[in-house]
C-alpha cells in the first residue's frame, strides 16, 4: 500500500522543490532590476492594455484556421480507438457478421488520415505555414 | 416516469439553445457573432439529439453528434475567412456595409445610429521592441498595407 | 460496412480521390486548363464505373425489388439521379474549361467534383446522417466556389449565400432530431416503418413529427429557393461569375428534391395531409412570386434567379400530386406527381445550364456579360449562340416543340387528374384544378420576360459586341444542352417513363425489405448499440 503511493509523493516532493528552489535560486544569484515594461503583466508578447480595435496580424488567422480544422477531423479517431482494443467493439462487429474484417475498418482510417495528409499538403503548397 | 422528465427538460435546453441562436441571427450585426448565433442553433440540435438517444438506447443520435460537430468545424474555417475579407475589405464587422446587391428601386439602409469616433483615445503603455529585428520583405509591405 | 458497400459507392469515391487530387496539383501547377479536361475525364469515368455495377447481378436484383445494402439505397431512383447528376456535372467541368480570374482553376472543378459526390450520396442514402452529410459536402465546396472566378461582386453573394445557407442547415438539422426522436433510429427505412406501424411510444410522439416534416421542409426549401427561403437568390446570382450561378440555380434544386423524396415523401408515410397541403401552399406562392418579380429584371443572371425560384414552384405541384396521392387521392393511371417532377428537373437543368453556359461562353477578361443591354444585337455578332439562347428560353418558357413543354405538360396534367375520375371518392380536385390554373397562368406571365430577352437580342442593336472568350468547352457544354432541349422534346416518353419508375421505386416499400430479410452487414452495426457497451456507457 504505501510503496504504492510512494512515487505520488515523491513526485509531488521533486515538483514542488523544484519549483520553490528555482524562484529562490534566481532571487539569490539572479541580478535585480525593475523596470516599467518588466513590471507589466505578461501577455504573451504583446500589449497588456491597449485598444480593442487593434488588429492581429493575419497569419495568426491562417494557423488558426488549420488547426482548427484538424483539431476536429481527430474527434473521428476516438470512437475508433475506443472500439479497437475493446472486446464489445469491433472484435465482436466482426464475429457477428455486422463489419467484414478488422483491416477493413482499418483500412478505412487510413484513408480518413491520408485525407487529412492531403489537406495539410495543400496548405502547406498554398503557404500557410510560411511565417513571414 | 422518469425518462419522459429527463427527456422534457433536455429538450427544453435544446429548444432554448436553438431559439436563442435563432434570434440572434435575426437581430445581430456583427458577422462574428451572426457565426457564432448558428453554433448555437447547431449546439441546441446536438444536446435534443443526444436526449433522444438516450431516451430511446440508440447510438445513433449520438453519431450524427459527431458528424454536426467535426462539420462546424469546417464551417468555421470557412467564417473565420470569410469574417477576415469581409473585414479587410469594409473595415468594420458590420453585415449591413454588405448592401451593393439589391433590387435597382431599393433604397440603401442606412443606420441612424452609428457611433462617432473618439478623438480622446487613452494612450496606454507598450512593450519595447525585444529581439532581432526582422528584414522587410517589400511584397509583404504591400500585402500589410491591404490587412 | 463491407467491401460490397465500398463497391457500390466505387463511383463517388473515385470522384472524391480524383477531387482531392485535382485540389493538390493544383497547389503545385496552378492554372493549367488540363484540370478541366481532368475533371470531364473522371466524370466520364465515374459514369463508366456506374454503368458497370448496373450489369452486376446484385444491382440488377437490387433494382427490381429496391434493396437496400447497409445505408446506402440501390433502387431505379437514385441511379436516375446519379446518371443525371454525372450528366450535369460534365457540362459544368466544361463551361470552366477556360477560367477566366486568378487561377485558381483546380479549386473550382476540384470543389465541382466533390458537390458531385455529395449529391449523389443524398440520393443513394438510407441514413439521416448519409443525407446530411451528403449535403454539406454540397454546401461547403459550394461556399469555396463561391468566391472563385470573376463575377461582379464575389465577396458579398459569396457571404449572403454562406450564412443564409448555415441557418437552413441548422432548421433542417432540428427537423431530424425530431424525426430521430419520434422513430427512434437514424436510417431511413426503419423510420419509415416506425411511421406505417407506429407502436404506443411513437404514436404518443406523433405531433414531433409534423415539427420535425416543417423544420425539414424549410431547411430543404431554402436549397430549393422556394418561398419564403427565395430571397438570398437574386442577390446571389447577380453577384457571383456565370458558371458558379449556374451551379447554384441547378445543383441544389437536385439535392433538395432527392432529400424531400427520400425523407418525407418515401420517409414519413402518414402524414401526407400536411406533405400535400404545404407544398400547394408553398408551389403557388413561389411560382407567382418568381415570375411577378422576373418581369422588372435588367440583369440577366437576377432574372434567371427569380426563374428558377419560379421553377421551384412548378416543381412543388408534382410534390404535391405525389403527396395526394400517397395519401389516397385518385389519380389518373399513368400520371405520377413525383415522376413528373424528376423528368421537369432534368428537363429545367438542360435549360439552365445551357443559359449560363452560354453567358460564360459570351464573356471575356474585360467584361462578363451580365445586362440584357450587354445582350444587344448579339444575333449579329454571335448567331449561333443567340440561337442557342433562345432555344433554351423557349424551352424554359414552355413552348411546344421543346423540352419545357413536356414537363409543364406531366406536371398540369397530373395536377388536373387528381380526383378527377370518380368525384365521389374524393374532394380534393377543387385544389388541384386550382393549382393547375394557376401554373398555366404563370406559364403565360414567364413567357412575357423569357421572350423580351430573346427581343433584345434580335431586335435591339448594341453598342459593343460581347467577347466571347469563353472557350471552347462553355460552347461544347451549350451545344449539348441545346442538343438536349431538342432531343427531349422530340422523344420525351422513355425519359417520362424513367421519372415514374425512379419515383414508384422510391415510394414502394417491397416485401423484401419489409420483412427483415435485409443484407447481413447492414446498418445496425453503427446505428443499434451492442448491449454490454450500452450498459457500460449510459
Amino acid at each position: 500500500m504505501e510503496s504504492a503511493v510512494l512515487p505520488v509523493f515523491l513526485f509531488v516532493v521533486a515538483a514542488t522543490g523544484l519549483a520553490v528552489g528555482l524562484l529562490v535560486l534566481s532571487a539569490l544569484v539572479g541580478p535585480s532590476k525593475n523596470g516599467k515594461v518588466k513590471e507589466m503583466p505578461y501577455e504573451s508578447g504583446m500589449d497588456p492594455i491597449h485598444d480593442t480595435h487593434r488588429r492581429f496580424d493575419v497569419r495568426f488567422y491562417l494557423v488558426a484556421i488549420a488547426f482548427l480544422v484538424f483539431d476536429v477531423e481527430l474527434l473521428f479517431l476516438y470512437p475508433w480507438a475506443v472500439a479497437s482494443r475493446n472486446p464489445l467493439g469491433i472484435d465482436r462487429a466482426v464475429s457477428e457478421g455486422l463489419v467484414e474484417s478488422r483491416g477493413l475498418v482499418f483500412a478505412e482510417v487510413l484513408v480518413f488520415l491520408a485525407l487529412l495528409a492531403a489537406s495539410f499538403v495543400y496548405a502547406w503548397r498554398k503557404g500557410v505555414f510560411r511565417w513571414r | 416516469m422518469a425518462e419522459v422528465a429527463l427527456l422534457e427538460k433536455y429538450l427544453l435546453v435544446g429548444a432554448l439553445l436553438f431559439g436563442i441562436g435563432l434570434v440572434g441571427f435575426f437581430t445581430r450585426r456583427n458577422t462574428i457573432v451572426m457565426f457564432l448565433s448558428i453554433e448555437m442553433m447547431l449546439q441546441g440540435v446536438s444536446v435534443s439529439l443526444v436526449a433522444w438517444g438516450r431516451y430511446h438506447n440508440d447510438w445513433g443520435g449520438q453519431i450524427l453528434v459527431i458528424f454536426i460537430l467535426t462539420i462546424a468545424a469546417c464551417e468555421a474555417a470557412i467564417a473565420l475567412a470569410v469574417v477576415l475579407s469581409l473585414f479587410h475589405k469594409a473595415g468594420s464587422l458590420d453585415i449591413a456595409l454588405w448592401q451593393t446587391l439589391r433590387e435597382d428601386n431599393q433604397p440603401a439602409f442606412t443606420d441612424p445610429k452609428w457611433p462617432e469616433p473618439r478623438d480622446d483615445d487613452p494612450v496606454w503603455p507598450k512593450l519595447t521592441p525585444a529581439g532581432i529585428e526582422p528584414t522587410a520583405d517589400p511584397d509583404e509591405i504591400i500585402h500589410r498595407m491591404h490587412v | 460496412m463491407t467491401s460490397e458497400t465500398a463497391y457500390l459507392l466505387l463511383p463517388e469515391i473515385i470522384l472524391i480521390l480524383a477531387g482531392t487530387l485535382i485540389y493538390l496539383g493544383g497547389a503545385f501547377a496552378p492554372g493549367k486548363s488540363a484540370w478541366a479536361a481532368l475533371a470531364a475525364l473522371v466524370i466520364l469515368a465515374a459514369g463508366g464505373a456506374l454503368a458497370q455495377q448496373g450489369t452486376t447481378e446484385t444491382v440488377q436484383k437490387a433494382l427490381v425489388t429496391g434493396t437496400i445494402s447497409g445505408p446506402l439505397t440501390i433502387d431505379w431512383f437514385s441511379a436516375a439521379i446519379r446518371y443525371g447528376v454525372l450528366a450535369v456535372g460534365l457540362v459544368f467541368a466544361l463551361v470552366g474549361s477556360r477560367w477566366v480570374g486568378e487561377g485558381d482553376q483546380s479549386e473550382f472543378q476540384g470543389s465541382l467534383l466533390m458537390i458531385l459526390a455529395g449529391l449523389m450520396l443524398v440520393a443513394l442514402s438510407n441514413d439521416l446522417v448519409l443525407v446530411f452529410v451528403g449535403l454539406e459536402l454540397i454546401s461547403i465546396p459550394t461556399y469555396v466556389m463561391l468566391y472563385l472566378g470573376k463575377g461582379t461582386n464575389l465577396l458579398e453573394s459569396g457571404t449572403k449565400y454562406f450564412f443564409l445557407s448555415l441557418l437552413s442547415s441548422a432548421l433542417m438539422l432540428y427537423g431530424f432530431s425530431f424525426l430521430y426522436g419520434v422513430a427512434g433510429s437514424t436510417s431511413l427505412i426503419d423510420i419509415r416503418e416506425t411511421f406505417a406501424n407506429p407502436d404506443a411510444d411513437a404514436a404518443r410522439l406523433m405531433s414531433f413529427a409534423r415539427l420535425a416534416l416543417i423544420l425539414i421542409f424549410a431547411g430543404l426549401a431554402f436549397r430549393l429557393t422556394a418561398v419564403p427561403f427565395h430571397f438570398y437568390a437574386p442577390d446571389v446570382y447577380q453577384g457571383t461569375s456565370n458558371a458558379n450561378a449556374g451551379i447554384l440555380a441547378v445543383i441544389p434544386k437536385i439535392a433538395a428534391l432527392a432529400a424531400i423524396v427520400r425523407i418525407i415523401y418515401a420517409g414519413m408515410p402518414g402524414l401526407e395531409q400536411i406533405g400535400w397541403q404545404l407544398t400547394l401552399a408553398v408551389a403557388l406562392v413561389t411560382m407567382t412570386l418568381g415570375n411577378l418579380l422576373a418581369l422588372w429584371q435588367t440583369n440577366v443572371r437576377r432574372m434567371m434567379a427569380y426563374s428558377s425560384i419560379a421553377h421551384a414552384g412548378y416543381m412543388l405541384i408534382g410534390l404535391s400530386v405525389g403527396f395526394a396521392a400517397a395519401g389516397g387521392a385518385v389519380v389518373a393511371e399513368g400520371l405520377d406527381g413525383v415522376g413528373a417532377t424528376l423528368f421537369y428537373l432534368l428537363v429545367y437543368a438542360a435549360a439552365t445550364a445551357g443559359v449560363f453556359a452560354a453567358l460564360t461562353y459570351l464573356s471575356g477578361e474585360r467584361r462578363i456579360v451580365s445586362t440584357l443591354d450587354d445582350l444587344a444585337g448579339l444575333s449579329s455578332s454571335h448567331p449561333k449562340t443567340s440561337a442557342a439562347l433562345a432555344l433554351f428560353m423557349f424551352s424554359l418558357a414552355g413552348l411546344p416543340p421543346l423540352a419545357g413543354f413536356w414537363g409543364k405538360f406531366t406536371l398540369f396534367t397530373g395536377a388536373l387528374s387528381v380526383d378527377a375520375r370518380n368525384p365521389e371518392s374524393g374532394n380534393l380536385w377543387p385544389w388541384f384544378v386550382a393549382l393547375a390554373l394557376v401554373g398555366v397562368i404563370n406559364a403565360a406571365i414567364s413567357g412575357a420576360y423569357y421572350l423580351r430577352l430573346i427581343g433584345v437580342m434580335y431586335f435591339r442593336s448594341g453598342d459593343a459586341a460581347p467577347e466571347g472568350q469563353g472557350g471552347a468547352g462553355a460552347a461544347l457544354a451549350t451545344a449539348l444542352c441545346a442538343l438536349a432541349v431538342i432531343g427531349i422534346g422530340a422523344y420525351p416518353g422513355p425519359l417520362v417513363e424513367a421519372g415514374k419508375k425512379a419515383s414508384r421505386a422510391a415510394r414502394d416499400v417491397s416485401p423484401e425489405m419489409l420483412a427483415g430479410d435485409r443484407v447481413p452487414a447492414n446498418q445496425t452495426a453503427v446505428v443499434k448499440p451492442l448491449p454490454g457497451l450500452q450498459k457500460a456507457e449510459f
